[in-house]
């Protein structure tokens, strides 16, 4: 599929003051490259100050990189970033940028229409389907300080939908929200996602949240990314499996080292030990190989009294490839 | 430019909403107009006989010379300070990235800011100079040519808003993000002493008149004088001279303060971004 974004080697530098007349370089992006597809989302992981924020205003036309080639939707990201500008959408991080308070959730959406050079004849029709989409029907006449952080969150992304982009990015987009705003607003990602297919693009510090969200997750540390792939396929990369550990009755000498045998030999079994009252595999994927493992083990008279499965999550994927480039 | 000027407007709109959100504030703002203006007015009229002969160019009509100037003098300074006062109050709203983001970027912003400006101005101008004339018998000429006079008022306020938007690039050169902006702060104080604003010319130092010629201010409340005070229109030679003058400031400061706004956001986009400090 042809990428919609695709950036090879870009780099920014900036310029931290650390005096009236000083001030030091500092590389808040070095090297990126990405390719991101269409109806894709996307997800920008890592910790605070890792280059996420710096990344996407580049690839939105809000930052000139200084070293690096790109294009967005086809346009030159030095050349073009005004085109990049007016053809992609960006939620800030905060709930209240970019929303007024001294008009209501409606008003709100009605002068950005405008501003957005929505025809006239479509404007009403647009503001009540995102209204309804993303749940705020029933607040369309409230002031933006009288509804929850959640709700605003969503006046936001329902202001950068008013135009129909097809690249949406989202910085931190739960960040600062309760468990419940941050679900629903989470839950309106995917669903803009599928029901308009619209490319997504978000940075996150949420590790569950980009595990939940994204087709795949590039982790970035110090303006590199470390990684980039999708979950399954990062799982795969760290050699860590997803694993079972099935607690037996008691497993002769002998019949250990035959079960082992029978068991290490499955197609894609990873590993594999089988000790007095337990047996522990891996596979990958390990749903195609646990029925077996289940099946041999009955075979040969063991009484299996319970399976537990662990699968790695993303967080510690995440620590373990930070970690391994030296940091704690 | 139909577009732009839409979403010009809906900022202008912005603005409105705004006032009619805090009426009190809106109140205050018309007093305030007023009671600057009185303030000048009673001080001339306190030296009207004293300064009279110094203004024979407008019929020893002290008053009125005050009244106009302190007026227009007003007008110029809310607009010389617009564009750095709209991109600090959007940058600490966290709200000139979002405008930036947009088609129009932020040139919609701040040019809605400037509608809003100029009609309020012109609303504010036509009450204080009616009060003036009906109930504190301020002399303007009974056949004041309107068209002139909105000339004037056009062409000044696009001058000085020029001079706002130079000034507007230090938002990003000088990274002034709150506070006085020093060309527009330099602007304003040199246009008190010697523009004319609240004194004749004539009593100016001839070694520093060469400053009063440099400012645009002071072809425009000449010309403004001449128009309101003696119904002088385009047709008088020193009316149209300072119309002329101040036409060409207008060109100059908008072409130069256009390039330094867009400078400026070119070299933020190139270094830090436009929504950080540093």
């Amino acid at each position: 599929m042809t990428p919609v974004i695709s950036v090879q080697g870009l780099v920014k530098t900036f310029r931290v003051r650390d005096g009236l007349l000083r001030s030091h370089p500092f590389n808040a992006v070095d090297g990126v490259d990405l390719d991101i597809s269409s109806g894709e989302v996307f997800g920008l992981l890592g910790r605070n100050g890792a280059g996420k924020t710096t990344l996407i205003k580049m690839m939105a036309g809000l930052l000139r990189p200084d070293d690096g080639t790109g294009r967005v939707l086809g346009h030159d990201i030095y050349r073009d970033h005004k085109r990049i500008r007016a053809s992609v959408s960006l939620v800030a991080p905060t709930a209240d940028v970019g929303t007024d308070n001294n008009l209501t959730v409606r008003q709100n959406l009605e002068f950005w229409a405008v501003v957005y050079d929505l025809e006239r004849e479509h404007r009403d029709a647009r503001i009540d389907e995102l209204l309804t989409f993303l749940d705020l029907k029933a607040y369309e006449h409230h002031w933006p300080m009288s509804i929850s952080a959640g709700m605003r969150q969503r006046l936001a992304i329902a202001r950068s939908l008013l135009v129909r982009n097809p690249i949406l990015f989202l910085d931190e987009p739960t960040v600062k929200l309760d468990a419940a705003g941050a679900q629903a607003v989470r839950a309106f990602i995917r669903k803009i996602n599928q029901d308009f297919g619209i490319t997504i693009v978000l940075t996150t510090h949420f590790i569950f949240e980009a595990e939940r969200l994204c087709d795949r997750v590039a982790i970035l540390d110090r303006g590199k990314i470390i990684s980039c792939d999708s979950v399954t396929n990062l799982r795969r990369h760290l050699q860590r499996y997803d694993a079972s550990e099935i607690v037996c009755g008691e497993i002769g000498e002998d019949l250990c080292r035959e079960v082992h045998g029978r068991l290490i030999a499955l197609p894609n079994v990873v590993s594999c030990t089988v000790e007095r009252d337990r047996v522990e595999v891996s596979g990958d994927p390990l749903a195609s190989v646990l029925f077996d493992v289940l099946k041999i083990l009955r075979a040969h008279g063991i009484d299996i009294h319970s399976v537990d499965t662990d699968e790695p999550s993303l967080e510690e994927i995440f620590l373990t490839t930070v970690n391994s480039r030296g940091h704690v | 430019m139909k577009r732009f000027l839409r979403a010009s407007l809906s900022f202008a709109w912005l603005e409105l909403k705004a006032l009619r959100f805090y009426p009190v504030n809106g109140a205050l703002q018309v007093v305030q107009s007023f009671v600057s203006v009185g303030i000048w007015f009673f001080v001339s009229l306190l030296l009207n006989d004293f300064a009279a002969p110094d203004l024979a160019e407008f019929g020893g009509d002290f008053v009125a010379y005050m009244v106009v100037g302190v007026l227009f003098f007003q007008n110029a300074g809310s607009v010389l300070n617009l564009p750095q006062q709209s991109l600090a109050t959007a940058f600490w709203d966290k709200r000139l990235e979002v405008y930036h983001s947009q088609r129009h970027g932020i040139w919609a912003y701040v040019v809605g800011r400037l509608i809003w400006a100029f009609a309020y101005n012109a609303v504010m101008t036509v009450a204080v100079l009616v009060f003036g004339v009906l109930a504190a018998g301020v002399r303007l000429d009974p056949g004041l040519p309107l068209l002139p006079a909105f000339g004037f008022y056009v062409v000044f306020t696009l001058t000085v808003f020029g001079i706002g938007l130079i000034g507007a690039g230090n938002f990003f050169f000088l990274e002034i993000k709150q506070g006085r902006e020093p060309l527009t702060w330099g602007v304003n104080i040199l246009v008190r002493i010697f523009s004319g604003v609240y004194y004749p010319l004539s009593i100016i130092p001839v070694g520093l008149r060469w400053v009063t010629w440099c400012l645009p201010h002071t072809y425009a409340l000449q010309g403004v004088r001449l128009v309101m005070i003696n119904g002088a229109g385009l047709e008088n030679a020193d009316t149209l001279r300072a119309f002329l003058s101040l036409l060409a400031f207008c060109v100059a400061s908008l072409m130069a303060g256009i390039w330094m706004l867009n400078r400026g956001l070119r070299n933020a986009e190139a270094g830090n971004g436009i929504a950080v400090v540093g």
